[in-house]
This record gives structure tokens, sequence and C-alpha cells, in this order.
């Protein structure tokens, strides 16, 4: 047996995944504002009085964004899934503009669509002593050139105290991207200070009332270009993860969101017959869309579309769809 | 080995200002080596809670006494020990697969498909595989992080003989199980 040179070494190491795909700037970007919204000083951070407090574990998110920036950037989709087809969007929600302005413009007299609709009824669940937030998530992804596809499916328990114990399953089958490491399970258990990311105390900082939160906006995109529609994706992508979001701001960002260009507001039915209101806007080529349950704000899935044909791509396909659930349990173990 | 460029300039009147100073300098090459060492997917989470843990610490933070990213590749280990037995699992994957990439990086598939052409990569995964987590740290964070002996004693705190130590250890392993699994090489060099 001989041993291999410490050049050669080094050649094979330097070269071992040496192509890991590079993050976009878009992933950048988000992480940067989600970062510097956490480390907003606790002196301006008020809170909601029937704030839920649950703890936002790290992975859904993450997953979900990294699943977007991957998606964005597959090259060939390599057949229509037939289970897509009945997700296909009606006509008249294919619209969506944008605004190139450098800076918020000053939030208009009036909305300019109905997403503020949405806050009318916006409710959370009240944990009681000893009691968990169960969600639920499922994310399936429709083959595309980079896999056949498959879904995962999160499970999560979450406490009021950050110091109590949470629990995060993990399970994913086929071959869908952000899924579970060659599709094995994943358990994790622990105390939230250990797991959370800090988005619980990023939602708390934001202001509750309409007017306020889109100064805040204003002021957080005051140098950006295209800054209307940073401000959308910014506060999409704080509803994926709704409950972390205290009622109130949540109803204050179903507000902001009628006051801003680039969002789409039209309504659907859900497999389960649930009718909700469908909040879309664009992103890197795809209609991104909410969907959200009028009768209590709650964020119920989300579904990602081909804008137009790109990259053999049909416009219309459904690319993935996900969808949520919320509801108190009495055990960190047990499922409603 | 991955090149690297000098910690970008780090404000001290506001830590937030800072912080971000922090994160426009490093986070992209952060993510780079984080996504080499696990996937993509999970480098994005691992970034976020690297910043995060930085800003919880920021009383630790001493830029004068060393290098900011010594400081952020530590915490940045520290946390990707939790998820050792995925990047274990991944690697043995890749040496059972010839260094194939899973099917979520195919990217990989063609990196690695050049690196194999000479039949090692995926001897070098599995030796990969098989080291002490602590040694695989500090080969890796020389290797791909571009981290001096040096830097990684500060990054994981450690004194710098043991750093060279375990970095000895590491290499001696790796070439022993590439020499012992792929004698094709045994005319190299």
């Amino acid at each position: 047996m001989a041993e291999i040179t410490d050049d050669r070494l080094d050649e094979l190491l330097g070269g071992f995944r040496a192509d890991v795909p590079e993050p976009s700037t878009q992933t950048i970007d988000d992480l940067r504002a989600d970062l510097l919204a956490a480390t907003v000083p606790p002196e301006v951070r008020p809170l909601a009085p029937d704030a839920v407090r649950p703890l936002r574990p790290t992975t859904p998110r993450g997953r979900r964004r990294a699943l977007i920036g991957l998606l964005a950037a597959a090259a060939v989709v390599a057949a229509l899934a037939i289970g897509a087809v009945a997700f296909l969007p009606h006509a008249d929600e294919i619209t969506v503009g944008g605004s190139h302005a450098v800076g918020l413009p000053p939030m208009p007299d009036k909305p300019i669509n109905r997403a503020g609709e949405l806050s009318r009824h916006v409710t959370m669940p009240k944990l009681g002593p000893g009691q968990y937030l169960y969600l639920r998530d499922a994310t399936t992804q429709y083959p595309t050139a980079s896999g056949p596809g498959g879904t995962v499916t999160g499970e999560q328990w979450v406490t009021y105290d950050p110091k109590d114990q949470w629990r995060e399953h993990r399970t994913s089958t086929g071959e869908a991207q952000g899924g579970t490491d060659r599709n094995q399970p994943e358990d994790w258990r622990g105390p939230g200070t250990d797991i959370g990311n800090g988005n619980t105390a990023a939602m708390r900082a934001l202001p509750s009332d309409p007017a306020q939160l889109y100064r805040w906006l204003a002021k957080k995109f005051a140098h950006d270009q295209d800054a209307p529609t940073k401000a959308v994706n910014y506060l999409f992508h704080s509803l994926y993860v709704d409950y972390s979001i205290p009622a109130a701001t949540k109803a204050a960002m179903y507000e902001v969101l009628g006051y801003l260009p680039g969002v789409q507001v039209t309504r659907t039915t859900l497999p389960d017959h649930t009718q909700v209101t469908v909040l879309t806007r664009m992103y890197e080529g795809l209609r991104v869309q909410l969907f959200v349950d009028p009768r209590d704000g709650h964020v119920a899935g989300y579904r990602d579309i081909a804008a137009e044909d790109q990259n053999g791509v049909k416009a219309g396909y459904v690319i993935l769809v996900g969808y949520n659930t919320m509801s108190v349990v009495d055990s960190i173990e047990s499922r409603p | 080995m991955t090149t690297t460029k000098p910690d970008a300039a780090v404000p001290t009147d506001e830590p937030r200002l800072a912080l971000a100073a922090l994160f426009d300098g490093h986070a992209r090459e952060l993510h780079r080596y984080l996504a080499r060492r696990l996937d993509p997917a999970s480098a994005e989470d691992l970034v976020a809670q690297t910043f995060l843990e930085a800003w919880q610490h920021w009383d630790r933070y001493r830029p004068e006494a060393g290098s900011p990213r010594a400081w952020l590749y530590g915490i940045a280990t520290n946390l990707l020990r939790r998820h050792s037995r995925d990047e274990e699992r991944r690697l043995r994957a890749y040496g059972k697969a010839g260094a194939m990439a899973p099917t979520d990086e195919p990217a990989d598939t063609r990196a690695d498909a050049r690196v194999d052409a000479s039949g090692q990569s995926a001897a070098l995964a599995t030796g990969l595989s098989a080291l002490r987590a602590e040694e695989r740290d500090v080969l890796l964070l020389v290797a791909w992080a571009g981290l001096t002996p040096a830097e990684v004693a500060e990054a994981l705190s450690l004194n710098p003989p043991t750093v060279r130590t375990r970095l000895h250890r590491a290499r001696a392993a790796l070439r022993k199980h590439i020499g012992a699994t792929a004698p094709q090489e045994h005319n190299h060099g």
C-alpha cells in the first residue's frame, strides 16, 4: 500500500464539492434582512397582548427559502405532473405588476387591492399552561429536471416559554429539494433557546399599527431600488411562518399589503374544500402565492407557479404546493 | 484551497452596523463553506444561526484581539456538530456511489466527476467520513475555509499544537485511506 503525496491530497480536497451552488443575491439579501430585523433593540419592540408566543425553529422557513432559490435555478422541467394540473391557476390571476421606484412612496390614501380585508378576523390560538401549539406542514414539489420531486412533511410542537422543550419532526419522500438527508426522518427536541433563531422576536418587534408598519418598511427599504417589491417580499416571507406573528401584527401586515403594488388578490378552493383568499406576487419568474383563510387570517398554504415559459417550463405549471395546519394540543407528543 | 479575502472593516461604534458589516464581509463565503460540508439548504439555516449566535454573544466579540472570520467559523463549527452524523452519512453515500452527488445538487455531480477522474474522490469521501469530527473540522477549516492553523486554534479555542496534531493526524489518515483504496495512484508523484 502506498500513500499519496501531500500535493495530491490538497488537490483532491480542493476539488471535492467545490461546485456547490452559490447562494443567490436574493438569498443573501433575505438572510441579511432577517438578521437585522431580529436584532432590533428591545426598546422598540411592541408586544401584542393576545400574541401567541411560539418559538420559531429555523428549519421550515430556511428550507422553504432555499427550496425556492434552488427551484428558481432549476434548468428544465422534466414532465407535467398529473397532480399539478388540478392546481392550474385561473386566467384572471395572471397579471401581477411591480414597481421599480427607489424607496417606498408615501402610503396611499386608499388601499389599491383587497388584501386588507383579511385583517378583519385575524386571531391566533391561545395556549394555556402546559399546552403546545401543534403545527404541521406538507410541501409537495412536482417533477423537474433536477429530480422527480417529492413531499416534505414537518410537525412542530412549540410552547410559550422558550426555556421549555419543543420538538420538530420532519420526513420526506421522493427527492424533494430541501428534504431530509436521503429521506431519513429528522427529530429535534430541546429548549427553544437552543433552536429558535429569533424570528419570534423579530415579529414582535414589528409595529402592529398599519401606518406605523408602512413607515417601518419605508425606512427599512428607503435606499432600495424596487422597494415596494422588497416590502411585499418581506411581508410574504414573514407570513410563511405566520404562527410566530402576533395577531395584531399579522392584521397590520394584511392591511399594508393592501397599499402595496405587485399584489393580486383572488380566491380559490383548496382540496379540502376550504375557501381561501390567494395573495400573489412575482418572484424570479414564479407566481408565488399564499393561501389565507379569511375566517382567521391563518396562512393555510402556499403555491409556486411558473409565470412564463422558461427553460422548458410551461407557464402555468405548478412547481410546488404546501399546506399548513395549526392547532393546540395538551402534550408535546400528541396530535389533534 | 478556498481563496480568502481580508476581514471586512468592522465599525465598533454601533453593534448592529458592525454585525451588518460582518455579514456583508463573510456571509457568502461562510455559506459556501457550510454548503460544502452539508448542502445549500442547511447552509442557509446555519448562516442565519451563526450570525444570530454572534449577535447573542456580541459581548465576546473582540475584533482587536483576533480574526472576526475565525470567530464566525468557530460559531459555525459548533453549530455544525449537530449535523455531524448527517455529514458522515452523506460522505459515506458519496463514497458508495463513486462520489456521485445527491440529486438535489446537480452541480456537485459535475464537480465530483471531474475530481473523481483518478478514482480517488470516493475514497476521499469515505476517508473524510471516517475521521473524528474534531479532526475533520480542523482539516476542512484549513482546506475549504482557508483559515490558517493559528486561526483554527482561535476559532475552536484550542492550543496551536493541538490544531497541528489534529491536522497532521487527519491528513495522515486520509493519505493512508486513499492510498489503500485507490491503488492506481501508487505511481503518482
